[in-house]
């Protein structure tokens, strides 16, 4: 049973087509990365996921249409952190995680005794339970990245989405949060796709990559059958080197010769 | 076993989430008591405040009877005690309307006539001054500033949802000024076709108090009462709200209906209230900041505190109005902001929260 199913989905955003005739996969516990050059799609193709943004097609969660979902059972299905999202500088840790718990408490409710629960264990199962009564403002971006981690883990759904969620972070930060998210798929059974941009990084962490160009896929499968050079070069218009480590796949950047050539000539 | 254990661990951390405490209620109250009783014992006519009290606990038991003469207990229950909690009441509702506004825009300049209401309100209280014989002091007058009020906002939407594709919260804000500037024009061209009248309009929007008998209270009261309640039903979604529409909607919420109940539902307050007192500035925008420096960011903290604080302030600054250049009364409007801005740079320099 696949945890998720995109069918043929399309998006026109203000009469611009961002997304044609998508269709992917992605089994119970597994971890797709949807890899691609910036406006390849690959932000649209997660908010449409979550019910964001209006789309034709179908999205299936365990095999059940998001379009029979009401907002708050999708919510409950499908968790999303955003490529920036929103922290408000003087709300505190516990607060913000707690708002992870919306779609489990009734419209006009308050929480529960559970809801404190998830929460704290969230914090505290991503090492931030020391900072639940700081404030957002207060919080390295690594930390503030944890804390969106533990409120995405507080909302209790079953499939993950994120949205190069680690771009603004130092290597170690960007290696800690996906360590962790990493660890809650192992642990949980956590279906994960995630919007990367590091191709390296999908390669490691990622069981299958998906290749977004113009709007479509343009190659999916494993890690080392999507990201060559020759399919990096025509996407991304990059000259890299793909090596195969012990350790995965290792893709580096290297300069281009034209380039080099022209400013060796004019010093 | 590892149940145990992990229960252990979740209990040592502190989440401690955004509640409204007992200590800021009680203080709420207190301040809100108090100053209703200040305002209630000081006056141009001077009333002995043991009595007024044991008439106003005339109906708890072991409470002798009050001496008070007849008039001074006329004075007492129809002049001084529906003033005081008209006060309480607009000042109340300005303010948790204002707070709500702030939140459901996501905008900390928002006031409850963001959207126009002041200016529909002055339109209807205008017409009524300038073209009809009824006069400011008749009870068409309320009617007119609700129903004006009322009109203002739901133009202020239409104009929004047309230009924004109704999908952002600025383009509501920027169709709220450009319909409020509109009704505003409206306003001072039909005041200067009668500039006789001129004085009496200046009085009703600089705002007052004045009110005889319980009428203008029990006239707000239903409006401001499912209005208020409706706003604090929200507190929660308030602060979801706060992470913008797209993140509250992946939290399975519909951000613009959301907005659009409190939205409607400040405004209804904020129309009657504007309707029994005129129109009274900077009560809405500063309250609901003041108790966000001092008590707390969370909107479950900030509507109720806003409704006590807000009661109180208003209370206060009425009773300075009507006793520092009395017999003459200064208008409410100029005391809120007189006394009101220079209590908030206070606030605002000795508080070390983000406001």
């Amino acid at each position: 049973m696949s945890a998720l199913e995109v069918r043929s989905l399309s998006v026109s955003l203000s009469g611009r087509q961002i997304l044609r005739d998508v269709s992917v996969t992605v089994s119970q516990g597994g971890w797709l990365g949807v890899i691609g050059p910036n406006g390849a799609g690959k932000t649209t193709l997660l908010r449409a996921i979550a019910g964001l943004v209006r789309s034709s097609g179908d999205v299936l969660f365990d095999d059940v249409s998001a379009s029979t979902l009401r907002p708050r059972e999708r919510a409950r299905r499908v968790a999303i952190v955003a490529q920036r999202p929103e922290l408000p500088a003087a709300m505190t840790v516990a607060d913000y995680t707690l708002l992870g718990r919306t779609p489990h408490i009734s419209y006009l409710d308050t929480e529960t005794r559970s809801d404190l629960d998830a929460a704290a264990e969230a914090l505290d199962r991503l090492g931030v339970g020391e900072f639940a009564d700081r404030t957002l403002g207060t919080l390295s971006g690594g930390e503030q990245q944890r804390v969106v981690l533990a409120r995405a883990l507080a909302q209790a759904a079953p499939l993950l989405l994120l949205d190069e969620g680690t771009n603004a972070l130092d290597v170690g930060s960007q290696q800690q949060v996906l360590e962790l998210v990493s660890e809650l798929r192992a642990q949980d059974g956590l279906t994960v796709l995630s919007a990367m941009h590091d191709l390296t990084l999908a390669s490691q962490y990622a069981d299958t990559v998906a290749l977004l160009g113009g709007g479509r896929v343009v190659a999916a499968g494993a890690p080392e059958d999507v990201i060559r050079e020759d399919v990096i070069a025509s996407y991304y218009g990059a000259d890299v080197r793909v090596m195969h480590t012990d350790d995965g796949i290792v893709v580096h950047p290297v300069r281009r010769r034209a380039v080099r050539a022209r400013s060796e000539t004019r010093r | 076993m590892a149940v145990a254990e992990a229960r252990e661990r979740l209990s040592a951390i502190p989440l401690r989430p955004a509640r409204l405490r007992v200590g800021w209620v009680t203080l709420g109250v207190a301040c809100l008591l108090g100053a209703g009783l200040v305002g209630v014992f000081v006056g141009a006519v001077p009333i002995s405040p043991v009595e007024s009290l044991r008439k106003l606990l005339g109906f708890l038991p072991f409470v002798g009877p009050s001496h008070l003469s007849a008039q001074h207990e006329a004075i007492l229950m129809q002049l001084r005690l529906p003033r005081v909690v008209l006060a309480a009441l607009v000042g109340g509702t300005l303010s948790i309307s204002g707070a709500a506004y702030q939140g459901a825009f996501r905008n900390p300049l928002a006031d409850p006539y963001l959207l126009g209401a002041a200016a529909g309100a002055g339109l209807g209280a205008t017409f009524v001054i300038a073209y009809t014989s009824a006069g400011a002091g008749s009870g068409l007058m309320p009617v007119a500033a609700f129903a004006g009020a009322l009109l203002a906002v739901a133009l202020a939407y239409v104009v929004g949802r047309a230009g924004g594709a109704g999908r952002t919260a600025t383009a509501l804000v920027l169709a709220g000024i450009a319909v409020a500037s509109f009704l505003t024009a409206v306003q001072t061209y039909l005041q200067q076709r009668r500039s006789e009248t001129l004085r009496e309009v200046y009085g009703w929007i600089l705002g007052r108090m004045s009110t005889v008998g319980w009428h203008d209270v029990l006239l707000a009261l239903p409006y401001v009462a499912v209005g208020a309640g409706v706003i604090l039903a929200h507190r929660r979604l308030l602060d979801v709200l706060a992470l913008g529409d797209e993140e509250a909607e992946s939290l399975g919420l519909r951000a613009r209906r959301i907005r659009l109940i409190v939205v409607v539902a400040a405004s209804l307050s904020t129309a009657a209230v504007v309707a029994v007192s005129g129109l009274i500035g900077f009560v809405g925008l500063i309250v609901p900041h003041i108790v966000r420096l001092i008590a707390g960011n969370s909107y479950r903290v900030i509507l109720p505190l806003s409704l006590f604080f807000g009661g109180a302030f208003l209370i206060l600054c009425d009773l300075i109005g009507r006793t520092i250049i009395s017999p003459a009364e200064l208008p409410i409007g100029v005391v809120t902001a007189f006394f009101g801005a220079p209590f908030f740079a206070l606030v605002l320099r000795t508080s070390r929260r983000m406001p």
